[in-house]
């Protein structure tokens, strides 16, 4: 009994389906017009229009196929011709919707086809004009399933209110726009998911939305059709029922995204600064330069939620620009990019420069490139925010250059009031870095250093890589550590020293040290590396090799590998778990003291280590003396 | 065994209540004329039987069927509806193609023979068909699936003269013969009158009044006299004072217990007794419950 009513009701709607087709032929030419304005090859600006057909096109299909079918099954001429079939009229309305989405399937398939994707493409979009969109952003997400929800969506919205209304034009702008309303919920509440998953326990959102929109899909189906029934008997309608059902979708998704919402600013007022210390520095050992403030017992930390600075030190935390409640923007901006640290370092000038905002923009249209194909890309770096108090508070440190000229901690460039310059190419800025007039290279047959100011130093062997090398510190002075191949093919690293002396060391070692950017330096200029075999090799800060520390004995339960934190007198502290340790200059354990908590992470000062803990700061002195420094804003 | 039933019949269309407390029921085998004035609710009441309108109120059975918005009683009942509809992109034959399709009972023989004896062109186009076309393809679609209860509203407005007779003594006599039962309205009802069993009469929304169209035959009547001098005229219920000039007065009755009492009374002289022709008997029905003479 259905067919004849789904051939009935196809032959009725296919003037919706057949224009949308006719606009999809005469859409495609436009590829040409599109080749000559921009220069894309006409087969690229096939796929552009394509793309624009799938991700616009079909759901405007979508919304007009659905929206004259519902327009033609409410009408009272279609009900006269109708209404005497022994069919009930739940059921003609199912077909009428069912017939709708069948012509928008064959527009789907139509576009779809002419885009050459395979069958499979069709449910997957791996293929044809947006194969190039696997940005980050969609990872994760379903996204063929929520694209053809979507447009399925819309179909019902529209054909649903079209029908209510009465109205086809009305009903098809109502019903995309809930659909819309309920995409735009869910696309942003995985932005927020995606965005701060990695920082903060999010509940995953893309579940809780598609079932949930699902379930309001299915509330619409349950109120509606008896309506349909009761409108279609002379009954009354029952607005409370069926509007709530039809404001489901949007209603439902925009809550979730409300609850991720308030999950985090809740999260930013009680998040601590937990990945404070996690820039890096273009040259490793940068801070363990004299003028560095960790040799000077302090340390900057960021608030990576709230965006407030603290200088820290064993006083206590002393705040350098005032945390920021958040808001709207700041979430979707703002803590995205201070959480994003990785992209931190700090220039040859010891400015600390690192990713304040990025950029987000739309690239639909290109797609001639893979590169360039992402719909969204982060580009970009500002000058990071807390400039803005740091040229009121001229915070300044020592030079770290041989000329000891003094520089800025921050940003020497912004002014109040002065929009921060924009870096769109951070390897265009690393550069800038190696123009350092510290920055020294290998020459051509690889055993020699030679540094911008001329001065030299011959290696012991040939240098395992020609790459530029920035100075460690060494006693207060610049020191390079190049690691180079013995003439018995073994490797050893080589301490040029500013004295021009240059110090073998690990050089009885027999196994092979990986010394490319794996030094660690503490405060007072030592340098350390891992070694295989559970030990740490360390140099002293006079550039001399102090031998190798085994912490193998006193592994325990702890996992990992310890910190070298400090050293005096030949003894070694490590802070290794939860535990700082303090190991005597003949290997033994000479005492454990547990930190105060469960540490999120840990800085190195020159005085002690600073720890963060759920419970806030501490400082925690070598003598495994612990003093709670706050939290930032307590 | 009743063949339709109804009882406490309420529908209303915003604020007007056209249907308030109907009820009535007609057996089997019946042939029932549905009379009433414009907006009385007929065609409404045609439409709950069909299953096509929820009353708000009352309980109604049709072929042993309760109307539940399932189409189901259509499967067993033909309606001719007053303005036939069709979809206008299809001719004839598609139209009774898709109802063979629909109607489990359909009868593909019966469709083809009522289309020969109708005249009934299967090639037409509908957009482009006459009204009476589209009467005659109502026709065929409300009968070719075998119902056992046949509603007729206005069944033969549009048909021309030919094939009206063909449809009254040639159809409805041969779906009464059959065992049919059928409710039929039209603004002629005269024309169906050698054809109905009974005859229902709606007024204010309830159906006033029941009656054999063998008894109303029979003892429908026009009683005429000059009322004798100095005695007053008594009250005549069930009666239908005809308008008259000059001393004479006149009275349709329908009913003979009615007619004795008047003429028991001996309130008239000179009188004259003439039998009343069905056709204005049914306009006399109209006017006794709530209308005035046609």
């Amino acid at each position: 009994m259905i067919f004849p009513l789904l051939r009935l009701e196809l032959r009725q709607n296919v003037l919706s389906a057949a224009s949308v087709a006719i606009a999809f032929f005469i859409t495609l030419p436009i590829a040409r017009l599109v080749s000559a304005a921009t220069g894309l090859e006409t087969a690229k600006a096939l796929e552009a229009i394509l793309s624009a057909w799938i991700l616009i096109g079909l759901p405007l299909a979508a919304a007009l196929i659905g929206a004259s079918a519902g327009a033609r099954a409410a009408s009272s001429s279609a009900r006269e011709r109708e209404a005497l079939l022994p069919v009930s009229p739940a059921r003609r309305a199912g077909v009428s919707l069912g017939a709708a989405a069948l012509l928008f399937l064959m527009c789907a398939l139509l576009v779809f086809g002419t885009a050459r994707l395979s069958i499979s493409g069709l449910f997957t979009y791996e293929h044809g004009p947006l194969s190039n969109w696997g940005s980050d952003f969609w990872e994760g997400i379903p996204t063929s399933p929520l694209l053809h929800f979507a447009a399925l969506d819309i179909l019902f919205g529209s054909w649903l209110l079209a029908y209510l209304i009465g109205h086809g034009l009305a009903g098809g702008l109502l019903g995309l726009l809930l659909s819309l309303s309920t995409a735009a919920a869910i696309v942003c509440g995985y932005g927020l998911e995606m965005i701060y998953r990695e920082s903060w326990n999010v509940s995953p959102f893309i579940p809780h939305a598609v079932s949930l929109a699902g379930f309001a899909v299915l509330a619409k189906l349950a109120v509606v059709f008896p309506n349909v029934s009761r409108r279609e008997r002379g009954m009354r309608l029952r607005p409370l029922l069926f509007i709530p059902s039809l404001l489901a979708g949007p209603v439902v998704s925009w809550s979730l995204v409300g609850h991720v919402y308030t999950g985090l600013i809740q999260n930013f007022q009680d998040a601590e600064p937990s990945t404070a210390f996690t820039y890096q520095s273009l040259s490793e050992d940068a801070e363990a330069s004299p003028a560095s403030l960790a040799a000077q017992g302090k340390e900057i930390l960021f608030h990576t939620a709230r965006g407030g600075v603290l200088l820290a030190s064993k006083d206590g935390l002393h705040p350098l620009i005032e945390e920021e409640r958040a808001g709207l923007l700041d979430l979707l901006s703002g803590p995205y990019n201070i959480l994003h640290l990785n992209n931190s370092f700090r220039d040859e000038n010891g400015r600390l420069w690192f990713e304040r905002y990025s950029l987000f923009y739309l690239e639909i249209w290109r797609v001639d490139s893979q590169k360039a194909t992402r719909l969204w890309r982060s580009d970009g770096l500002y000058w990071l925010r807390i400039a803005r108090l740091a040229r009121r508070l001229l915070i300044t440190r020592p030079g770290v250059g041989p000329k000891g000229p003094s520089y800025s901690l921050l940003d020497q460039y912004i002014r109040l009031g002065k929009k921060a310059p924009i870096i769109t190419d951070i390897a265009a800025a690393l550069d800038d870095g190696r123009k350092s007039p510290l920055l020294a290279r290998i020459d051509c047959k690889g055993t020699c250093l030679r540094r911008k100011d001329g001065k030299s130093w011959r290696l012991p062997g040939k240098a395992l890589s020609r790459e530029s090398a920035f100075p460690h510190w060494a006693g207060g002075r610049p020191a390079y550590l190049i690691p180079y191949q013995r003439s018995n093919g073994k490797d050893a690293a080589a301490l040029c020293l500013e004295n021009g002396r240059v110090e073998t060391i690990w050089s009885l070692r027999s196994t092979k040290t990986d010394f490319n950017n794996r030094f660690y330096a503490l405060p007072d200029g030592t340098l350390y590396a891992y070694e295989p075999g559970d030990s740490i090799g360390i140099v002293d800060a006079d550039g001399r090799f102090a031998g190798s520390l085994n912490f193998s004995p006193h592994r325990g339960k702890r996992k990992g590998q310890p910190d070298l934190v400090y050293r005096d007198g030949g003894s070694s502290w490590l802070v290794w778990d939860d535990d700082l340790l303090k190991i005597g200059p003949d290997g033994s354990m000479k005492a454990v003291h547990r930190l105060p908590g469960p540490r999120y992470d840990i800085r190195t000062m020159r005085d002690g280590v600073i720890v963060n803990t759920h419970s806030g700061l501490h400082f925690v002195d070598w003598t495994g003396k612990a003093r709670r420094l706050g939290r930032l804003g307590v | 065994m009743n063949a339709l039933s109804f009882s406490g019949i309420v529908k209303s269309f915003g604020a007007r209540r056209v249907l308030d407390g109907a009820a009535g029921h007609a057996k089997a085998g019946r042939v029932v004329g549905l009379l009433g004035r414009n907006g009385e609710g007929k065609t409404t009441l045609l439409k709950i039987l069909l299953d096509l309108l929820e009353p708000e109120a009352g309980q109604v059975e049709v072929l042993g069927l309760r109307p539940d918005g399932s189409g189901k009683i259509r499967q067993h009942v033909g309606y001719v509806p007053e303005k036939p509809a069709f979809h206008p992109f299809m001719t004839a034959g598609e139209v009774l193609s898709l109802r063979a399709r629909l109607f489990e009972r359909w009868d593909a023989g019966r469709a083809e023979s009522l289309c020969r004896r109708l005249g009934l062109d299967l090639t037409t186009q509908i957009a482009s068909a006459s009204k009476g076309t589209l009467g005659k393809l109502a026709w065929v679609c409300a009968t070719a699936h075998d119902p056992a209860l046949l509603l007729l509203d206005e069944p033969t407005s549009g048909l021309d003269v030919l094939v009206r007779e063909e449809v009254l003594s040639g159809l409805v006599a041969e779906l009464g013969e059959e065992g049919k039962t059928v409710l039929v309205t039209s603004h002629r009802m005269d024309e169906f009158a050698g054809l109905l069993d009974e005859v229902w009469v709606m007024a204010q929304g309830r159906l006033a009044g029941c009656w054999p169209v063998e008894e109303l035959r029979e003892q429908a009547c026009v009683v005429s006299g000059r009322p004798k001098e100095g005695s007053s005229m008594p009250e005549i219920s069930q009666a239908v004072a005809l308008p008259q000039e000059g001393p004479l007065r006149a009275w349709a009755i329908l009913d003979r217990r009615v007619k004795e009492r008047l003429l028991g009374s001996n309130v008239l002289e000179s009188i004259q007794v003439e039998s009343l022709p069905l056709e204005r008997a049914f306009t006399c029905l109209l006017t006794l419950y709530g209308g005035q003479i046609q």
